[in-house]
């Protein structure tokens, strides 16, 4: 009898240890792959962004900053007229897109780009027309196969050749926001006007999503023109927030950064 | 009576055990796959500044438009990192760099591959040679 409680005792003792190691070892696998989430999120969304230093607001794709969110242009697809523009209406041909997903109306802007004098690339520019449609009816001309045809709010430049390049755009805000108490990293579709969207956390408060725009230099900098790179930090807590293990608090911290790639021409 | 207490206790304590390891095991291979996936894109983007810098562009001058597009074929990396380059004009003065980057295991499977592209036009050299240059605005685009 003693030597059955003797027993007991220790591998209920074991027991308890053995689930606190697993609980705190789970803590800390999912404290990361929140961290790691976030970060490659901001990553694949900053990376893209265009900047043209002391350029105007249709050159640059950053709109808004603050140290905990940002308001920018989101790249969804590249895609190349199959002929050329009929009044407000661009044909691509459905081989030619590629993107994170379909361009969507109204919810969609597309750049058209503009040559200009085709031996200079001085005056090239993009024309930012707003999508109130998208058709997949109609085919491109020849064997180009099937089209996807977008309605814009704005006229079409007739003269644009086909293979002219489209690109597709969202305006979207990625910040830290509070829910149930908590902070999270979250993103929305500006545009819509839609509510925001957890996209990882919980956060650490207050600053569990900082944001620092950098400079061709790398040194920060509050002109958004001049926006060349951006350092992400994301700080994560558990979704305990003190280990079963140690009682310390559960949190981990992962710092990396970007350059924008269509930020150093101009 | 301790015995059966003891064997209990060591079933749990190995089901514990394994599920902490499972549970480890995904965590590691995720990191690991975002290293891979890294690397590709990287391989992309060599893909891309390579075929830039490549002074055999003025070749590029005969392609039709709106045709096949010129493969440039595939350069290696190392470490199984290699980048498939393919170039396509769209207009007279228009042409996009296509690279795809991939990284493979040992025996040649893909882990990883991501591809980016690069809109460039022509442009001739106060010397007369003729190369390709990156749009200045809104060159660079990721392809999926």
């Amino acid at each position: 009898m003693a030597l059955t409680s003797i027993v007991t005792g220790a591998v209920y003792r074991l027991l308890l240890a053995s689930q606190r190691f697993s609980r705190a070892q789970l803590s800390q696998l999912s404290l990361q792959t929140n961290v790691r989430s976030g970060s490659i999120a901001a990553l694949n969304e900053f990376r893209e962004l265009g900047t043209v230093t002391a350029g105007s607001a249709d050159q640059n794709d950053i709109l808004g900053v603050t140290a905990s969110g940002i308001t920018y242009r989101a790249a969804r697809g590249l895609g190349f007229l199959c002929q050329p523009p009929n009044a407000n209406r661009l044909q691509i041909a459905r081989g030619s897109f590629s993107g994170y997903r379909d361009p969507q109306a109204t919810r969609d802007v597309a750049y058209v780009f503009l040559d200009g004098a085709p031996d200079t690339e001085a005056d090239d520019s993009w024309l930012g027309l707003p999508v109130v449609d998208v058709a997949t009816g109609a085919t491109c001309p020849g064997s180009m196969g099937a089209g996807l045809t977008l309605t814009t709010s704005g006229a079409v430049p007739p003269d644009l050749p086909a293979g002219t390049p489209i690109r597709i755009y969202e305006v979207m805000e990625l910040r830290s926001y509070q829910s149930e108490g908590r902070s999270w990293l979250g993103a929305r579709s500006a545009g819509t006007g839609e509510n925001i969207q957890p996209v990882s956390g919980p956060l650490a408060d207050p600053d569990g999503f900082r944001l620092e725009y950098l400079d061709a230099a790398g040194v920060p900098t509050s002109d958004l023109t001049a926006i060349k790179g951006i350092r992400i930090a994301v700080h994560a807590i558990g979704e305990d927030s003190l280990s079963p293990l140690s009682g310390a608090r559960v949190e981990e911290e992962l710092v990396s950064a970007v350059t924008l790639r269509n930020g150093f021409r101009r | 009576m301790a015995l059966p207490v003891a064997l209990f206790a060591l079933i749990v304590i190995g089901a514990l055990v394994a599920g902490t390891f499972f549970a480890g095991r995904l965590e590691q291979q995720s990191g690991q796959n975002s290293f891979f996936a890294a690397q590709a894109a990287e391989a992309a983007e060599a893909g891309l500044a390579e075929t830039v810098a490549d002074p055999a562009a003025a070749a590029l001058e005969t392609l039709p438009i709106g045709g096949p597009p010129a493969d440039l074929g595939v350069l290696g990396l190392g470490d199984g990192i290699t980048v498939h380059r393919q170039v396509s004009r769209l207009t007279t003065t228009l042409f996009i760099i296509r690279a795809t980057g991939v990284r493979r295991d040992p025996a040649g499977t893909p882990l990883a591959t991501r591809s980016a592209g690069l809109l460039v036009r022509l442009v001739a050299s106060p010397a007369g040679s003729t190369g390709l240059a990156p749009l200045p605005e809104r060159a660079w685009v990721q392809l999926y």
